[in-house]
């Protein structure tokens, strides 16, 4: 409901052009917004309907995707996750694709709570040095340079 | 009826490329080995490789893509028979009567009927396929703006098959993707429009990086909410894979047969998707069998039916995608995304713009199936041991490949912010109900939706009533008003039984859960 009112909001600050047809570049936007606002606004008074029948606060599960039963749950994990891929990125110019995919590898390997040194260790050496043959060997694909990159460069030759 | 005969003429010549074999190869491979791995579904084997795609040319591409999707249908099986964990929706009903044979030591048995029933109702679908994306690609052709707007209108509300349970979230889903479509310039008048003063966001949003963030990188992050390996559950199986004989699967013609014109024709409407193909070829094969007590305690027949079934739906989804430029599911939604990287404009013009792609999916249809054929049996048994493999690696592997991938394409950090984006986004859809296909497939189709209709009331002096009244765009927008009318009633429906359900006295099983009490 509130992207539905932003969205109309925002539509108004959009100038129309030399070219105009019967909607405009911010009639659709508002229509749309508007769709937004109306749906949501729907679906919160079904939400507070529901709870006021509810038995113990309860509220049915409408649609959405559990867990697993009986296992930990982390909420956080989903944000390691995410910070570990946008530290790469940040990280991927300065060090390297090779340096940067092993420890962005090796720390979403420990977020989940692996310990084994094979795992954690091995598998993100591998994982960074297959991916770094696939897109720069095989495919041709330019990507960020470090100094292990360089040193690998010197014996793999381009296979593409 | 030229056209078709081309068409297959062309994509069996396009087999004799070794580039196009060896892709066919490995992307049956990959597909079988994503669909073996419960929670790793073809949105994931096809958005991981998708990026790769870019620096392919693009028939091998296109079939490279096709057999993924058909090699994933082919491997989800697996892990539906030995742990009773459907790999897709569509592969429940196979999990059902496939671990009960596998608590009986018949793991061979249905395992041979996955094989047999795969290959069989994807060569069926074939000239199924061909015989219907011609026409429809042809009549596309004398549309003009208000046709193709009626068109977009019947792949939006197609949607109601990628809504979930709730059809308003599901619409907002959908609304949601339109919009995002919506930023950048705007296609009748170039007025900059959302970009928020944002250089990167002046051409628009990168829609490669925005659609796999919103169906990828979401679903591999809810899967990374629990670090668990697939022993911590305890679902044990036998894994005896002697193959049943050729004797045994020639008794199963009867419902593979079915289940193939079933699945292929169902898939082909808009609408529609594998999974009501499955079930509708299930129920079939159940009425006309001569041991209907069997189903759902290990009926090979059902076996039969649900796989058939599911492999044709690919071929028929595959009609209303290219033939209409709408997609059917989310397998379509990577498709023709990846279309979009090797430069084809998704559309109902599609076909007609670029007809070398029909040839290169039937080579991608043809092909995979002759490779299930040579080699599926062998690969079933390999893949028995990698369900077994620790998904606390795979998981943060697939998000790793995705986002290089991303990268890849442009070399931009600001896609791979995107795309995390879009994945946090899409995170918190899948969380609360709210689809994130419908999300993809609105911001594939938005741009079309909006231009086409801006244009078409132009075409018409802005006169509305003559827009609707033109007749294919009349006979279109019943059809949507019909879909609409379907979802709506349906989930009424759905929404009564749940409610009878929960007030029924509670129990340990029934007791329904508010996925927001988990964070």
């Amino acid at each position: 409901m509130l992207l539905g009112l932003t969205v109309v909001r925002l539509a108004q600050d959009v100038r129309r052009g030399v070219l105009e047809d019967p909607i405009g570049p911010d009639g659709f936007a508002e229509v749309l917004g508007g769709f937004l606002a109306v749906v949501g606004a729907l679906l919160v008074i079904r939400r507070l309907v529901w709870w006021r029948r509810s038995v113990n606060g309860r509220v049915y599960a409408d649609g959405g995707e559990g867990d697993e039963p009986g296992l930990p749950v982390s909420a956080i994990r989903p944000f390691v996750m995410l910070a570990v891929g946008l530290a790469w990125a940040l990280m991927l110019p300065r060090i390297g694709f090779i340096t940067a995919t092993w420890v962005a590898c090796c720390a979403a390997v420990f977020a989940m709570r692996t310990r084994s040194v094979i795992k954690l260790v091995v598998v993100p050496i591998c994982f960074s040095l297959l991916t770094w043959i696939l897109f720069s060997r095989v495919s041709g694909l330019r990507l960020p340079a470090g100094p292990v990159d360089l040193f690998f460069a010197t014996f793999i030759p381009r296979l593409g | 009826m030229e056209l078709a005969l081309n068409s297959l003429t062309h994509g069996l010549l396009t087999l004799g490329d070794p580039m196009v074999i060896t892709f066919l190869i490995v992307g049956v491979l990959w597909g079988a080995v994503c669909g073996a791995l419960p929670g790793v579904g073809s949105g994931l084997a096809l958005g991981v490789v998708l990026p790769l795609t870019f620096g392919m040319d693009a028939i091998p591409a296109v079939a490279f893509l096709v057999a993924i999707s058909i090699g994933v249908q082919f491997g989800n099986g697996i892990p539906a028979i030995l742990l009773g964990v459907p790999g897709t929706p569509g592969s429940f009903l196979t999990a059902i009567d496939g671990y009960a044979m596998t608590r009986r030591g018949k793991t061979g048995q249905a395992l041979g009927t996955m094989w047999f029933a795969g290959f069989t109702g994807q060569l069926i679908s074939i000239p199924f396929f061909v015989l219907l994306v011609v026409p429809l690609s042809s009549i596309t052709y004398t549309f003009l703006s208000p046709e193709l707007f009626a068109l977009y209108c019947l792949g939006l509300c197609a949607l109601v098959s990628l809504t979930g349970e709730s059809m308003f979230k599901g619409l907002a889903a959908a609304a949601f993707g339109v919009l995002l479509a919506m930023i950048g310039p705007d296609p009748v008048s170039a007025i900059a429009r959302f970009d928020f003063g944002l250089r990167e966001l002046r051409p628009g949003l990168a829609t490669v990086p925005a659609v796999l963030g919103l169906v990828t990188i979401s679903e591999l992050i809810r899967n990374m909410r629990q670090a668990y390996d697939w022993d911590d559950l305890k679902r044990n199986g036998k894994s005896d894979a002697r193959f049943p004989g050729f004797r045994y699967l020639v008794k199963l013609t009867r419902p593979v047969v079915s289940g193939s014109l079933i699945g292929t024709l169902i898939g082909a409407i808009p609408g529609m998707s594998g999974t009501g193909a499955v079930v509708m070829a299930y129920q079939q094969a159940k009425l006309t069998s001569k041991t209907p007590e069997k189903f759902g305690r290990g009926s090979e027949e059902g076996i039969a039916a649900n796989e058939s079934a599911g492999n044709a739906s690919q071929a028929g989804e595959l009609v209303p995608t290219l033939g209409l430029g709408l997609p059917a599911s989310d397998t379509m939604v990577l498709l023709l995304g990846a279309l979009l990287l090797q430069g084809f404009v998704p559309g109902p013009m599609l076909l007609q713009a670029s007809p070398e792609l029909l040839y290169a999916t039937v080579a991608g249809l043809l092909g995979a199936s002759l490779v299930i054929i040579a080699i599926g049996w062998l690969v079933q048994t390999v893949l028995l041991r990698l369900v077994r493999l620790d998904r606390r690696i795979v998981f943060p592997l697939a998000f790793l490949l995705t986002l290089i991938g991303v990268y890849s394409l442009r070399r931009s950090v600001f896609d791979v912010l995107v795309l995390l984006t879009c994945g946090l986004v899409g995170y918190y859809m899948l969380r609360y109900g709210y689809s994130t296909p419908a999300a993809a497939v609105g911001l594939l189709l938005g741009a079309g939706f909006e231009s086409n209709l801006r244009q078409g009331l132009l075409l018409v002096n802005s006169d509305l009533v003559a827009f609707v009244s033109r007749p294919w765009t009349a006979a279109i927008l019943s059809v949507c008003v019909l879909l609409l009318v379907y979802g709506v009633v349906s989930n009424i429906s759905v929404a009564r039984k749940v409610r009878a359900r929960s007030e029924l006295p509670a129990t340990a099983e029934g007791e329904i859960r508010d996925p927001q009490e988990h964070s």
